[in-house]
């Protein structure tokens, strides 16, 4: 009677695994490999002396339970070692089955193959353990929710299953009972698996309430938990620079999935908020796309707070980046300008105190010579500390302001000049955008060959806009370290912003910078 | 000839002061910010005022200023303006105000006394000085022009943008005045300008040519 009971009840788990399994994944062969589990199953205790093809469907269920354990959980064997276990597990079976059919009692070599049963039972089983494990390990955490329960349960049954035919060939077999529980284990573990995902669903909900009690609140944290995936990493985009950046403000540098890889261990998920991007979402490949969706439209409003916050560190990484380098940048051009003082203005001008000391003492008509060179020598020194002003700061800028500034740029080329500029500007941003019209003018003309070229500054209360247009040969890139990646930084340090758009058709330079209190 | 000095650093409006005492001139005032020379030009009517750019209060370009504000009050006073840098865009500015008159020079020029002392005649005769540098700029954005002309034409087309008169071109480039005539015609034929290229405001029309 309990042995009856026992074998309905892994008769019946089986088949209703396998039919829940067809019912919520379709396409997925574990749910028919459960079926045909169950069926082999009930057949292999309810028939005896049938024929042949029946009797192997009847034995064959261990092969296929096997073939199930390690397909899990996507159906598929994609190892040629996995292919290799399971085609062993099928082939002792039907050797088993085949031999035991047919040899006639007492035959010498078909006594040899039913001896062989034992070690190579244990063997196969020995190959699907190693296979399980070796999954096991090399799962993330987010796979092993899944795996573990599955997994776990295939262990007791397939070591049950090898132990049992040893075990009770030397009189000491354990209860049914265990064997059939161990074996129906399956099933529920796998139900399980595949309800959970149910449940997950259910607990999205939950987000919404635990970011409100939250304080401060984590989206990731609380996305990490809720998805189960404890490496879940959350970029937010940045629509001034086009990228996304970590919370912290770091630029993301998207992990390329590696080609010889199977399995990413990371997939992203957009998430958009009415047509604009916001953030993604770096997860497991595991994840179920629809629950992931479900958790993000949840936290979409934690999610754009958090994304304005990732902006603002990010703007204030860049600063502090950019007046790094600026302060960098001063500090060279105090030395150099040290140092041109020294070598250049101060010892010309002594050289120039000994000429006039010389000329004192000679006669008249040798201290000629001596005064004209003294005069070509001053004259000099003011052509360089000419240089050296211009260098230091623009004096049309003192003078004129940016629009006399600009004018006198372009005063000796062919430029549209387009200059709407009603209120002062703050010192520090008339230089900057100065340096701009400057070193886009002069890109434009040397390096890009334009014949034509248009200046556009239009100041707002709030910002003043810089445009640059060349119909050059293009070729600028502000990365490449040229005199833009500088002229980037002086624009960043003030809190601007500047692009630059560069092709064949000519090279566009779009700078944005603050300009109110 | 009566000149007014405005220049605000000390040191150089010593300097020209003895400079051009020692050439000849008589220096009726020497001031160091803009408004003073309003009032001084007002006041003792010279021939020709020498004006710096950056002057106080603001050290920006005072001097420019006061030279439009000099040209409306006081046309008949030669103005000769004198920076510290070569501007193409303040050039411009003063032929705005014609060229009689009128002169913008480097304040390198102080070196050679002989054609600072020319310019300044120059200018107080009603002529121009145009500094071979802010001409010499004017000149290569022409560059597609300036190439139909020989090398001697251009030569003599700077020294005529200067501001200076066949006679001194002709000694300056060791030819003999019909031979500067001659290169004139040429340089107005093939830049097709219509000026007489022996009026005095010839000048003129070149410069606003090149600055075009």
């Amino acid at each position: 009677m309990i042995v009856g009971a026992m074998i309905a009840l892994v008769s019946l788990s089986y088949l209703t695994a396998g039919a829940a399994s067809q019912k919520l994944r379709p396409g997925n062969t574990i749910g028919i490999l459960m079926l045909i589990v169950g069926t082999s199953w009930t057949l292999d205790h309810l028939l005896t002396d049938v024929p042949f093809p029946v009797l192997l469907l009847a034995r064959v269920w261990p092969a296929i339970l096997g073939h199930l354990l390690i397909a899990y959980p996507t159906g598929r064997l994609e190892t040629p070692g996995r292919r290799t276990v399971v085609a062993a597990g099928y082939t002792e079976m039907l050797t088993l089955v085949t031999t035991g059919y047919y040899a006639p009692p007492g035959e010498h070599w078909a006594e040899v193959a039913q001896s062989l049963e034992v070690p190579i039972t244990s063997l196969v089983g020995f190959g699907m353990l190693s296979a399980l494990f070796h999954r096991w390990r090399t799962s993330t955490v987010a796979q092993r929710r899944t795996l573990t329960a599955m997994l776990g349960a295939s262990a007791v049954a397939i070591i049950s299953f090898a132990l049992w035919e040893p075990a009770s060939r030397t009189g000491h077999a354990p209860p049914g009972i265990a064997f059939a529980l161990s074996l129906s284990s399956i099933p529920f573990a796998y139900l399980t698996g595949l309800l959970r995902r149910r449940f997950d669903r259910a607990n999205v909900a939950d987000l919404v309430v635990r970011l409100n009690n939250a304080e401060p609140p984590n989206v990731r944290d609380a996305l990490a938990d809720t998805l189960h995936d404890p490496t879940l990493q959350i970029a937010y985009w940045v629509p001034t620079h086009s990228h996304y950046v970590h919370a912290d403000g770091t630029p993301l540098h998207p992990k390329q999935p590696h080609p010889t890889q199977p399995h990413p261990t990371q997939t992203h998920t957009r998430v958009d908020r009415a047509g604009t991007p916001v953030a993604i979402l770096l997860h497991d490949p595991v994840l179920d796309s629809e629950l992931v969706e479900a958790a993000c439209a949840a936290v979409g409003l934690a999610l754009e707070n958090e994304r304005l916050a990732a902006d603002l560190r990010a703007r204030l990484r860049q600063l502090a980046e950019s007046r790094a380098k600026v302060l960098s940048a001063a500090e060279t051009e105090r030395r150099r300008l040290e140092r041109d003082l020294h070598d250049g203005v101060q010892q010309r001008l002594l050289a120039v105190a000994m000429t006039l000391a010389l000329a004192e003492t000679v006669p008249t008509h040798r201290s000629t010579t001596l005064l004209t060179e003294a005069k070509t020598s001053v004259l000099a020194t003011i052509d360089d500390l000419r240089a050296l002003c211009n260098g230091l700061h623009p004096p049309i800028l003192t003078e004129r302001g940016l629009p006399g500034a600009v004018r006198e740029l372009t005063a000796l080329t062919d430029v549209d000049l387009a200059l709407t500029l009603d209120t002062p500007l703050p010192p520090e941003i008339e230089t900057t955008a100065y340096y701009v019209v400057a070193e886009a003018l002069a890109n434009a003309t040397k390096h890009a060959d334009a014949t034509r070229t248009s200046v556009t500054i239009t100041g707002g209360p709030e910002e003043l806009t810089i445009r640059v247009d060349d119909n050059g040969t293009g070729g600028a890139d502000p990365s490449a370290g040229s005199g833009l990646r500088g002229l980037a930084d002086r624009v960043e340090a003030t809190g601007g912003t500047m692009r630059v758009l560069s092709d064949a058709e000519g090279t566009s330079v779009r700078v944005v910078l603050p300009c109110g209190s | 000839m009566r000149v007014v000095i405005a220049e605000d650093s000390t040191l150089l409006r010593e300097g020209l002061t003895r400079l051009l005492a020692e050439a000849g001139f008589q220096i009726t005032a020497a001031v160091d910010s803009a408004e003073s020379l309003l009032t001084a030009v007002g006041a003792h009517r010279p021939d020709v005022a020498i004006v710096d750019i950056r002057m106080p209060p603001t050290h920006t370009d005072e001097g420019l200023r006061a030279a439009v504000a000099l040209r409306r009050d006081h046309p008949g006073v030669g103005i000769l303006v004198l920076s510290q840098y070569v501007r193409v865009s303040y050039a411009a500015e003063l032929l705005d105000l014609g060229v009689d008159g009128v002169g913008y020079l480097l304040k390198d020029r102080v070196s050679d006394l002989t054609e600072f002392v020319a310019a300044i005649r120059r200018v107080g005769a009603g002529g121009s000085a145009f500094d071979p540098a802010v001409v010499g700029h004017l000149l290569g954005r022409r560059r597609a022009e300036s190439d139909r002309l020989t090398e001697r034409e251009r030569d003599v087309l700077m020294l005529m943008a200067e501001g200076r008169t066949n006679q001194a071109i002709a000694r300056s480039l060791y030819i003999t005045e019909r031979t500067v005539e001659k290169h004139c015609t040429n340089i107005f034929a093939k830049l097709d300008l219509a000026a007489n290229p022996q009026d005095h405001r010839r000048v003129l029309a070149v410069l606003r040519y090149l600055n075009g």
